[in-house]
Formats: structure tokens, C-alpha cells, sequence
């Protein structure tokens, strides 16, 4: 969303911009240097040799632009890498314009080869509205070297956003430079190791350079089960703070932006659209609670209005409400309005996926407000308007556990205003997402046949993997998935029957989605003479695991809290005993700060002929730093040794 | 924590909906449509397709009206609010029209089209866009309307039309008007179960053919069931020959007419060989002596040095480009790869390896069962030698000289031998034994895990698909690739210092050594430990579902060659040993056996799929066999302290 009015920048960056003419790109061309590549990186696969962007701020009298340069050699060391850099798309704005866009191959054996502008094809993609220029490298094998280097003409970014220092090939050397004029303050900050800034009052250019380099960067590894790498990449980010010219401090502050959005948002709503709101709600009987209301409101709204990223027909509700499709902005609009209908605030909270950008709370930019959310302070629960599969309480979890920006609505001498509040989006918690299993297995009809049945409840987001499939798919479509999934509680076994409960959207967020299985598990039993081998473990479902040893580089981070309740029962075999109860005792914890936070807990007891195994696991917490680590893993792996646990039945 | 099962974004609808209906049949209301498709979010109300061929003095004129109109159900069904078709240069959109027929009846019309580069990735430089409407005020009772008119600029490419979608379909119909001095040629395939009502009306200046099917079910998904061509009705046309401006015009008809048809796309391509490229192919080849390794030297060139990257741009999608170019690019696409292996043959005097065209196994036809270009997709060059013909692919890397690629398997291919001649050859099936894979695994018992050394070895296609699956750019990938392929036991099995031999040696089996521990897998109790020793699961075959529809169609036969080879701790005697089992239902032989040498006990098992299809008509007896298999594999051997 690009709300912030940038334009009022613009004019205020023109009446102060004095000097201004060529970028002091000009000179700039291709690099002969020969580079050295250290032994640390022999080996690699792809070697990124230099990677350098510069930013140039130019302004005259009539425009402010910027120049961005994008210059990279790579070294190709297997076919792999050829595979992957062998077509190159550059990405841009649709008002960027490329100065120009140059690539040459440099041979093993010394040979030159330059791309021609006719090998360059062009397409924009309508959805996003960016620009692609593309091209396939011609003449690459093992050795060679891939240089680009392009130039773009674009207007002024100063909102900075992330520069990005780390990716999937090591970099020998990264730098960024940023040139800008005299009257300029600049903000910011390098993330995650990244070396500091330097800054430099003046160049031969007449201008001010921020700068920042950093060598022999390793590739990222995102190979690391329940990690965020994008948390922990090096990057650098900066923007606009301030222009001594004029005064004006503190861009992209978030006061400002929320005086910009807000008015835009609450806007008084005109008489025909008030008309066709009161027909299009008709249908919608409201009653009960709040969060019964509230989670009504979603649900119609989701039933009757598509959301489409890129519909911009809608000029107002009556559209909107015509068309049955609208944008994330209006939609905003829409359930504010249709809330206050039935007495319920809300406020609208913006964010970004935790798992792309990080969301600094210390450094104020609107760059990174991507997302919006809607927060309903009486029930303190979300709703997420564009995620067709959730309900209240349940929003993208990526948005939450992050900060956010709230749009406080307060009163003031009668009129409502608009101030900004960073808040912390707390995900719903295990309460939520929390799954029970009651499984019984009798044994007393077929010794070497037990029947199961298997009710599994799943709550949250485990829930809505699967309840709403019943309204997406067709009948014979969803018996298959539904089989797919109730399989892996059944060991992969055919099963006797399956039956659903509470499948839907309407019973999203409100009910717990409900699969009951029976099946025959001969092919859980292995013979061992007079024994019975029993394959107790695989009941529960396969389990996630970080089994393979290795140094773990990042934190834990999962995506939501969760909870599992299990009760097994199972009944022997008339003059049977299991020999082997004690496997069924496992205990494992996390602990951070003294707080219980993740767990693996079973237990039995046995009543004459009948075994009960309770079992409790949870991860509480969203974040497990890395001194807690083997501890996490030991918690996940007792699930996952669960599975192999095999009972010893005998007479 | 449960792992992960079912994403929502995996529940991707398979709407195959190709546009396409002219005037509504006896109108259902919308409570018949729910009443009639229970569940279901949409229905084709009617597809339609309509070929108008005329003959202007001597100028063919292609005229293809396509109706589409469906009616959506309910909510699910106003999320699907797109529809698409597309626009080319050989086939160009004239006109299309695309709007919402609200519950009253009220014409809502689309303006939102956008264009899009076609998303086929597999196609780097694309001509083709597709477009992509969107329709307004969509809810349940609404219909949704794309009326397209495209023109046909070569009467030689003509689209076939399938009698099913992705959706239920009231009626779908596909007409032909002809003018009477246009001979026209059309073959319908898969039409014995369905009734296909078909009429033709002969008037004075035109014929008019019709086919019409009414409830046609939607496309079943199966794993693994064969293409859609192979079980939908279908129908291609073609044009035989028509009153040209002085003589007749002759197209298509009969495999010769087609060689016809397509040399015109291969005469004259590489009639000149740079230097430079005989330069590489004599340096390619200069250290063999024969004929056939040098073919093969310069087969191994072009899959090392020549990467796939593919344009489409009209014609281009039929000619091959020039090897000097391909050369210097260092990339192509099938045909230019095909075109440089011919000319660096030729470049060193093998005058005897051709361009090829063939169809992949998505395509179920011979050449003579459908002699248009519909038949093929793809290019490759054959080395024809007396009887024998070697097909080489180089769009497959890692498959060596000698087998074909999985994917042209059975398949009939077409060889361009000269501008006057021409051979059609099948392309044989891999043998189980050409593709045979192979793990020997030596276990012994170290407290309560089991611990050793094992090897792998792999052959033929099952060498080749697993190396080119396998990614080479991160070293951790590659460590799970191997452990995928040599699990043992349970996901609790830890690998320790694989080393591979031969990836790059495309004549050589493929094998990774290792090392391995195995916890959790033991039962322990008192002086007994309890053992099952099919450590490496036999996933290759499993029971197929009762209500299995389609055949099942495996990508290359295999032979599964399983070792375990079992130290007896020196405390321990090991008790009876299960009998062993030999099962052969002609579509697999499976076999297993225990034997004991001293201080060991050796399991071995093995698979051997004997068919690359499996058909229906066999599911019993196959899933009679997988049972008896199952059970047998689930014994397991006892240790015990010795007394």
C-alpha cells in the first residue's frame, strides 16, 4: 500500500535543490580487474566476485530523480550455476527506465563476449505492474564469468527499504554508495553483522556518499528446518531523515503516515452508499456476542465479496458492492463500516511477513508496511481480510508475532482522530491451535488384527489446512485429499471408514474440524514367534523430527503455538501383558527463563486388561534462541521416537 | 509436532477450461443445476467450438468461434473469477467478448483483460500471451460468458478439441463448416464409451459436421494415470486439399503429405558448417576411431557444453536454428540441439545421423494414426546405422548413449533422412535390467543400534532421473538427496560420509558408499532383541486403490536389487529364519530369501517391474501379491543370548 503521500516530498526536495545536472555514473563502464578468489571459496558452485549498487540523487529545478546502478561479476564454476544464471530477468518499477542494460561473458580462455541490445526482450506483467527486461547469456561454460551492469533512471526512493548483503552464492565483496545533496540527513542502520556505514560530507562530486562495504559473505543457508533466515541476513537500510533547507525532520514518520491514511479510510460514508450497504447486509441476521458478530460479519463478507489484488474498478461501496470484487483498500473500508453497523470498533494494524522483512521497531519507515490486519479491541482478537481460509481468531501467521502499526482511532473535541501505535501482534495462542486424539485399539476380536478407531480434533491453524476444503474442491476430489490426509493417522493402511465433522468455512474459527477413523492395523503387527510385535507409534501420525546432527546456525522460530492432547487406549488380547510398558514413559522440556515453553509428556497406567497412554505436547513460545536449541530438538524428536515405539505383546 | 500435511495452496483447482457455445438448449433454472451437480462450485452450462473453412478463389479462410458459458453454484465458485484463452501470431484473437450473466438475466460485461507472457516454464522466449479476463459481480446463479474468434493463419496447424474440462459439462459440442470444394480429414479417438451424437448437412456451398456430447463428467486426477489424450473423447481435424488459385493444393492426409509439410521447415538449415564448429567436432572426436564413438563423443558434447534454453516465436517453434549459431550461443532448445549434433556429425563426415521428430509419451498417437503436426512435440537426432537406430536426446544430460529418454519411451519417432525419404522407427522401452538399482548393506548390533557400511548402485534411466533430480549447488541438499535414496529403517537413519563415484561418467553405474546408524529401529527385551531386516522399504509398489479408474504408468521399468547382510553379535543365537518367497504375476517378479553363513545372516529382495503400464485389469492380482509381500516383510528374526 502506498499511501504516503510522496508528491508534498517531491516539491519540498525541488524548491531546495540548487546544483543539479549529470549523475556521477558517467564514467562509469565494465571492470577489467582480475580478481583473486580466496580458498575458502574455490569450491563454490557460483561465486559472486563484486557485487556494487550505487544510488544518485539528482535534482534541478524542474525534477528529482534518482540513478541506480547495478554492477556484478559472477563466477560460474558447474552447470548448475550456468543453469541458474544463464537467463537473466531484472525486475523494475513501471515508471523506472533503463539508461541502459549491458552483460558480457568473460571466457576461461580470455574471449569476450558482449550482449546486443536486439537479444534484450522486454514484458511488463499487468498484475504487479513491474517491468521486466530479459535475456538468455549466450556462450557460458565452466569458468566463465558473468558481469552486469545496468543503469536506471527512477524516481527518488527515500524510504530506503532493505539493501540486501547477503544470497544464495557468496559474495567476495558487497558495497553500496549513496550520493545525495548537501541539504540531506540521512537514517540508518546495518543488520545482522553487516560492517557500518561510513559517511562522507563531501565528494569529488560535490555531493555527500554514504557508503558501506563488506567482504567474503557467505552463501545462506536456508536449509535449517523451523528457522527465519530472512531474520538474520545481513542488510542495510536507510532513508530519508531529514532536509536542513526547509527544516523538515523525521520522514516517514509514523504519525504522519497515519494522519495521511486515515481520513482516507473513515471517510463519511454518501447517502447511495449507505443505501446499498443496507441492502447488501440484509441477508446478515446478527445476534449474540461480539465475537460471535464479528466473526458473522467476516464470514459474510468472505462469502459475498472476492477479494482481487489488482481489481481497481471500485470507485466507492456502491461499486464494490455491485462488482463483488474489490482491493485490499476498500475492503478495509467495507469491514470497518459493517462493524460499526453492529456497534463494533476496530482498528486497522499494518505489518509485513516476518518470514521476508523485519519489522524494526526502532527504525520508523513506512517501507515495510505491506500488510494490513484488523484488530477488534472488544473481543482482542484479528481478522485478516484477505485470507480467504481464516476466520477470526485466526490470521497469516506470519503476520503475527511481529510488530505492528496500529491506527488508533481517538476522540477529540467531537471529531475522531488518528494516532499511531507500535504494538506487538500477538498470534493466537495454543488454547487456539490445539489439537486432541482419542484413539482406541482393540485387540479382543483379532490378535493379529487390532481394530482402531482414531478422533482426531484439530484446532486453529490446524484446523483450517483442512476444514475448508469441503467448499473448495469437487466431491470426488475432496474424498481423495480428505483419504490422503486421515491416511497418515492410519500408517498408510486402508482404512474401513472416515468420517468428517465440522468441515466448511462456515465453521471456521468456531468449530474444530473433526476426523474419525477405523481401520484394521494387521499391518502394524510384526510376528516374532509366540510374540506380537506391535507398531504402537505410527497411530499418532508421522511426526516432524531434526534427527541429522549438525551445527545449528540460526534460532528456532515455528509458525504459530501449538498443542497436541493424545489418550490412547488400547485393549489386549485375552491372556495377554505387554512386556515392554517403560518405552511408553517419555518426559522432555524447554525451558526459557524459567518458563515452560515446549513439551513432550507420556505417560500409562494400566487397568486390568485395558492400557491408557496420555500424552501432552506443546510449543508455547514462537522463538527458541540458540542456547535452547538441543533442548527444542530433544522435545521434537520425542514425537518423531514416538513413532518407532513397538510394544512387545505376550502371554 | 505433526508434520506438515496439506497446504491449502496444494488444492489447486484443474480447471482445464479452454474457452469455448451458441445458443442455450431448453433453459435449466438455477435450483436444476444445484439439484443435478450436488457440490459442485461451477458448471458448463455449454463449450462450443465452431471451424469455419472457406475457400476465397484458391485462399484458405480459418475462422474458429469458441462459446464458453458456465454457471457458478456457489461461494467457492465466485473465487474463480478468471478465465483465459490465447493469442499467437500463427493464431491470432480477431475478437472476443467476455461478460456476466447476472441471476435476473442482466448482461454484465468484462472490460479487465490483461496480457501475460505464457507461463509455460519450460519455454524461455515466448510469442504466445495469454489472456486473462475477469468477471464482475459474480455470485451463485451468475454465468460466466467468453465468446473468442481466432483465425488460423497455416491450415496445416489445426487444434483438436477434447470432449472434457475440468468442470461437469451440460453440452459440448464442436462443429465444422466446410466449403464444398475443401477436402477435409478428421479422426476421433476414445468415442466408444460415449455417446457422441454426430450429424452432417450438406448444402449447396458447404458441409456442416457436427458432434455433440451432452454430461460429460469433468477430468479425473489420478497419480500416475496416463495423459488426458489417452482416455478423453477427442477429435483433430485437418485438411486434406482444397482449389488452389491454378492447381489443387495437397496438405495433410497421410504421413508423406506431413514429412512434406515439415521438411520445409529442416531443407537448407546447416547447408553451411562454420570451420570453427568442424573445428570442435574434429577435436571432439579426433582421439576414436570408430563411427559410433565419435556419434557418441559428440552426443556427450552437446549434453555438456550445450544448455536448454527455448524460444517460441512463430516458426521458429518448427525450425530448427543453425548449428553455427547454436554453437556459438552455447544454448537451444530441442531442435537446436537435434540440428547441431547433425551438423557436427556431418562436420567430420557421419553423414548417417538425422533430425527426428517424435512425440513425447504425453501424446498417444502413431504417425499413421494421426498424420498431422498434432502427432509430435519435440525434436531429437537418430544414428542410423544398417538396421540399427540410436536415439539421442540431448535434452536429457545425464542419460547415456544408447538409451532413449524416459519420456520418448515407445514412442514412434520420424527420421529425416533426405528431402525425398524419410523412416518412421519405435523407439524401445529401457529393459528393467538396463535400469537396475542395487544397495547392499552390511548391519551389525552395537548396544541397542544398529550400525554399518552400505553401497548403492544405480543404472540406465533410474542413473540418469535421479542424478538430474539431485541439486548439485549446496552441499546440504545434496547429503539429503543421498540420504533420501539409501534410507534405511526409519527417518532415524544418521549417514556419515557418503562418497560418490561416476557422476560425471555417463557409461558408469552411479554409486554412492556409506556409512550409517540406525537407532530406535531394535525391540529389546530381556535376552531377546527382535529384528526386521527389509531395512530399505520397497516403495516401488503399493496396493492401488479400489476404485482405481485409469492404468498406472510408471516412468521407466525397473530392476530393485536389495543386500542385507546381518553380523550376529557372538552372545547371540539367531532363531528360524523365514522360508523364502518368489512371486511372479507377469507385471513384477518379487523375491526374497534369508540365509545363514556362520556368524551372519543374509537377507536379499528384489523387485523387477516387468511392464512400464500397469492396466486395471491386473490391479487384483497385483494387489493380491503386494499383500502376500507386505505380510512376508513384516517378520521379523529373534536373537538370542546364548544359553
Amino acid at each position: 500500500m502506498k499511501i504516503i503521500n510522496s508528491i508534498l516530498l517531491l516539491i519540498g526536495l525541488l524548491s531546495t535543490a540548487s546544483l543539479a545536472q549529470e549523475h556521477v555514473f558517467e564514467d562509469y563502464g565494465f571492470d577489467d580487474t582480475d580478481i583473486e578468489v580466496p580458498a575458502e571459496f574455490l569450491d563454490k558452485e557460483e561465486v559472486t566476485l563484486f557485487l556494487k549498487r550505487k544510488i544518485d540523487i539528482v535534482a534541478d529545478e524542474k525534477s528529482v530523480v534518482q540513478y541506480y546502478l547495478h554492477h556484478e561479476k559472477i563466477l560460474l564454476n558447474s552447470d548448475e550455476a550456468i543453469e541458474k544464471n544463464n537467463r537473466i530477468y531484472i525486475q523494475v518499477g513501471q515508471t523506472d527506465k533503463f539508461v541502459y542494460n549491458r552483460n558480457r561473458v568473460i571466457l576461461p580462455s580470455g574471449d569476450i563476449l558482449e550482449l546486443s541490445k536486439d537479444d534484450i526482450h522486454e514484458e511488463v506483467d499487468p498484475e504487479s505492474g513491474y517491468k521486466y527486461e530479459y535475456y538468455a547469456v549466450k556462450g557460458l561454460e565452466k569458468g566463465a564469468i558473468i558481469e552486469k551492469l545496468y543503469l536506471l533512471k527512477e524516481l527518488p526512493e527515500f524510504k530506503g527499504g532493505m539493501i540486501k548483503f547477503q544470497y544464495s552464492a557468496p559474495i567476495l565483496e558487497a558495497d553500496f554508495e549513496f550520493f545525495y545533496p548537501d541539504h540531506l540527513i540521512l537514517d540508518y542502520k546495518s543488520y545482522n553483522g553487516l560492517s557500518e556505514a561510513v559517511s562522507l560530507d563531501s565528494t569529488a562530486f560535490g555531493k555527500k556518499m554514504l557508503k558501506i562495504t563488506d567482504q567474503n559473505i557467505p552463501a545462506v543457508d536456508r536449509s535449517e528446518k523451523m528457522s527465519n533466515p530472512a531474520k538474520h541476513l545481513k542488510g542495510f537500510r536507510y532513508k530519508l531523515f531529514e532536509n536542513t533547507l526547509n527544516g523538515k525532520r523525521n520522514f516517514y514518520n509514523y504519525a504522519e503516515f497515519v494522519e495521511g491514511f486515515h481520513p482516507n479510510l473513515a471517510v463519511e460514508l454518501e447517502k447511495k452508499e449507505k443505501k446499498a450497504l443496507r441492502k447488501f447486509m440484509k441477508p446478515l441476521k446478527l445476534s449474540g456476542d461480539n465475537k460471535i458478530k464479528t466473526l458473522d460479519i467476516e464470514h459474510f463478507i468472505k462469502s459475498n465479496i472476492v477479494y482481487n489484488v489488482n481489481y481497481r474498478e471500485n470507485e466507492n461501496l456502491v461499486d464494490l458492492i455491485k462488482s463483488k470484487q474489490s482491493n485490499l483498500y476498500l475492503l478495509l473500508r467495507l469491514y470497518r463500516i459493517m462493524l460499526l453497523e453492529a456497534d463494533i470498533k476496530s482498528e486497522i494494524v499494518l505489518s509485513c511477513d516476518r518470514f521476508k522483512k523485519i519489522f524494526d521497531k526502532e527504525f520508523e519507515t513506512t517501507n515495510h508496511l505491506d500488510e494490513a490486519i484488523i484488530y477488534v479491541p472488544s473481543i482482542d482478537q484479528y481478522i485478516d481480510p484477505t485470507a480467504l481460509m481464516y476466520r477470526t481468531p485466526l490470521f497469516g501467521y506470519e503476520l503475527g508475532s511481529n510488530y505492528g502499526l496500529k491506527i488508533k482511532e481517538v476522540e477529540f473535541g467531537g471529531s475522531v482522530m488518528a494516532a499511531a501505535e507500535l504494538i506487538e501482534i500477538k498470534l493466537p495462542g495454543m488454547d487456539v491451535t490445539s489439537d486432541t486424539m482419542r484413539i482406541f485399539i482393540d485387540f479382543s476380536e483379532e490378535v493379529d488384527n487390532p481394530k482402531i478407531q482414531s478422533k482426531i480434533q484439530f484446532g486453529g491453524y490446524a484446523a483450517a489446512n483442512m476444514q475448508p476444503i469441503i467448499d473448495l474442491v469437487p466431491p470426488d476430489q475432496y474424498d481423495e485429499i480428505i483419504k490422503d490426509i486421515a491416511k497418515n493417522y492410519a500408517a498408510d493402511v486402508k482404512l474401513d471408514n472416515i468420517e468428517t465433522k465440522n468441515g466448511g468455512l462456515e465453521n471456521v474459527g468456531k468449530e474444530k474440524f473433526e476426523l474419525i477413523i477405523d481401520f484394521h492395523a494387521g499391518d502394524l503387527i510384526q510376528s516374532a514367534g509366540d510374540k506380537i510385535l506391535f507398531k504402537l507409534g505410527q497411530v499418532i501420525g508421522k511426526q516432524s523430527e531434526i534427527y541429522q546432527t549438525e551445527k545449528r546456525q540460526y534460532p528456532v522460530e515455528i509458525q504459530y503455538p501449538h498443542h497436541y492432547d493424545r489418550e490412547i487406549k488400547i485393549r489386549l488380547p485375552e491372556g495377554y501383558k505387554i512386556s515392554n510398558p517403560e518405552v511408553l514413559e517419555m518426559y522432555f522440556e524447554t525451558k526459557i527463563d524459567g518458563k515452560l515453553e515446549a513439551l513432550f509428556d507420556c505417560k500409562y497406567a494400566q487397568d486390568a486388561n485395558v492400557l491408557t497412554i496420555t500424552n501432552e505436547e506443546y510449543y508455547q513460545a514462537i522463538n527458541y534462541p540458540i542456547e535452547k536449541y538441543e533442548d527444542y530438538r530433544a522435545v521434537i524428536n520425542a514425537a518423531a521416537d514416538f513413532n518407532k515405539i513397538v510394544l512387545v505383546l505376550e502371554k | 509436532m505433526r508434520t506438515s500435511l496439506w497446504k491449502l495452496s496444494r488444492v489447486v483447482f484443474i480447471f482445464l477450461l479452454s474457452a469455448v457455445s451458441m445458443h442455450a438448449q431448453k433453459e435449466m433454472k438455477f435450483a436444476d443445476y444445484l439439484l443435478k451437480y450436488k457440490n459442485q462450485s461451477e458448471v458448463i452450462v455449454a463449450d462450443e467450438s465452431v471451424f469455419k473453412i472457406k475457400n476465397n478463389k484458391g485462399k484458405l479462410s480459418i475462422i474458429k468461434e469458441d462459446y464458453f458459458e458456465s454457471i457458478i453454484l456457489n461461494e467457492a465458485g465466485i473465487k474463480n473469477f478468471n478465465e483465459e484463452f490465447y493469442d499467437s501470431e500463427l493464431s491470432p484473437v480477431l475478437e472476443y467478448e467476455a461478460y456476466t450473466i447476472s441471476k435476473k438475466g442482466k448482461k454484465i460485461k468484462s472490460n479487465l483483460i490483461k496480457e501475460f507472457a505464457n507461463d509455460d516454464a519450460s519455454i524461455f522466449y515466448d510469442e504466445i500471451k495469454k489472456k486473462e479476463v475477469t468477471y464482475k459481480s459474480l455470485e451463485p446463479g451468475s454465468k460466466k460468458v467468453l465468446k473468442t474468434k481466432i483465425e488460423y493463419k497455416d491450415p496445416n496447424l489445426l487444434s483438436r478439441y477434447i470432449f472434457q474440462k475440468g468442470l461437469p459439462s451440460e453440452k459440448m459440442m464442436f462443429r465444422l463448416e466446410v466449403d464444398n470444394d475443401i477436402e477435409i480429414g478428421y479422426k476421433l479417438f476414445h468415442d466408444e464409451e460415449v455417446d457422441i451424437k454426430f450429424t452432417k448437412q450438406e448444402k449447396r456451398k458447404k458441409t456442416i459436421y457436427i458432434w455433440e456430447v451432452n454430461d460429460t463428467e469433468p477430468f479425473k486426477y489420478e497419480m500416475s494415470r496416463p495423459g488426458i489424450l489417452y482416455t478423453a473423447p477427442h477429435i483433430a481435424i485437418y485438411i486434406k486439399q482444397y482449389e488452389g488459385a491454378d492447381q489443387n493444393a495437397n496438405l495433410l492426409g497421410t504421413v508423406d503429405d506431413l514429412f512434406q509439410y515439415y521438411q520445409s521447415f529442416v531443407e537448407g538449415v546447416n547447408s553451411e558448417i562454420d570451420a570453427e564448429l568442424i573445428s570442435v567436432a574434429t577435436s571432439v572426436t579426433e582421439s576414436y576411431d570408430t563411427e559410433e564413438e565419435k556419434v557418441k563423443a559428440i552426443y556427450y558434447w552437446v549434453k555438456d557444453n550445450i544448455k536448454y534454453i527455448a524460444y517460441e516465436n512463430g516458426y521458429e517453434g518448427f525450425i530448427p536454428r543453425e548449428a553455427n549459431l547454436v554453437c556459438e550461443r552455447k544454448f537451444g532448445d530441442c531442435k537446436d540441439m537435434s540440428s547441431i549434433i547433425t551438423a557436427m556429425c556431418s562436420g567430420v563426415g557421419i553423414t548417417n545421423v538425422y533430425l527426428t521428430w517424435i512425440g513425447s509419451r504425453d501424446l498417444p498417437y502413431t504417425y499413421s494414426e494421426l498424420p498431422t503436426p498434432g502427432v509430435d512435440n519435440h525434436m531429437i537426432a537418430a544414428y542410423v546405422n544398417g538396421d540399427d537406430v540410436t536415439f539421442l536426446d540431448a535434452t536429457d544430460q545425464k542419460t547415456r548413449y544408447g538409451l532413449p529418454s524416459s519420456f520418448i519411451q515407445g514412442k514412434e519417432a520420424l527420421i529425416y533422412i533426405s528431402k525425398d525419404e524419410y523412416k518412421l522407427h519405435k523407439v524401445p522401452i529401457v529393459s528393467e535390467d538396463d535400469n537396475k538399482v542395487t544397495i547392499k548393506v552390511d548391519a551389525k548390533l552395537d548396544g541397542s543400534m544398529i550400525k554399518g557400511s552400505g553401497k548403492t548402485t544405480m543404472a540406465g534411466i533410474a542413473r540418469s532421473n535421479i542424478l538430474s533430480r539431485m541439486s548439485t549447488t549446496n552441499d546440504k541438499k545434496r547429503f539429503n538427496s543421498i540420504k533420501g535414496r539409501v534410507r534405511l529403517g526409519s527417518n532415524k537413519f544418521q549417514l556419515f560420509n557418503p562418497v560418490e563415484q561416476n557422476v560425471d561418467k555417463r557409461d558408469s553405474l552411479y554409486i554412492v558408499d556409506f556409512n550409517y546408524e540406525l537407532d530406535n529401529y531394535l525391540v529389546e527385551l530381556d535376552d531377546e532383541v527382535y529384528l526386521n531386516m527389509f531395512l530399505r522399504e520397497l516403495t516401488l509398489i503399493d496396493e492401488f486403490e479400489d476404485d482405481r479408474i485409469f492404468p498406472f504408468v510408471f516412468e521407466y521399468k525397473l530392476n530393485y536389487v536389495i543386500q542385507v547382510d546381518l553380523e550376529i553379535p557372538s552372545n547371540k543365537d539367531v532363531g528360524s529364519l523365514p522360508e523364502p518367497l518368489y512371486i511372479d504375476n507377469g507385471q513384477f517378479i518379487y523375491s526374497g530369501e534369508y540365509s545363514k553363513e556362520e556368524d551372519r545372516v543374509i537377507l536379499d529382495y528384489s523387485i523387477k517391474l516387468k511392464e512400464i503400464s500397469i492396466e486395471p485389469a491386473h490391479f487384483d492380482a497385483w494387489n493380491k501379491s503386494v499383500k502376500e509381500i507386505k505380510t512376508y516383510m513384516k517378520q521379523t528374526i529373534t536373537l538370542k543370548d546364548k544359553t
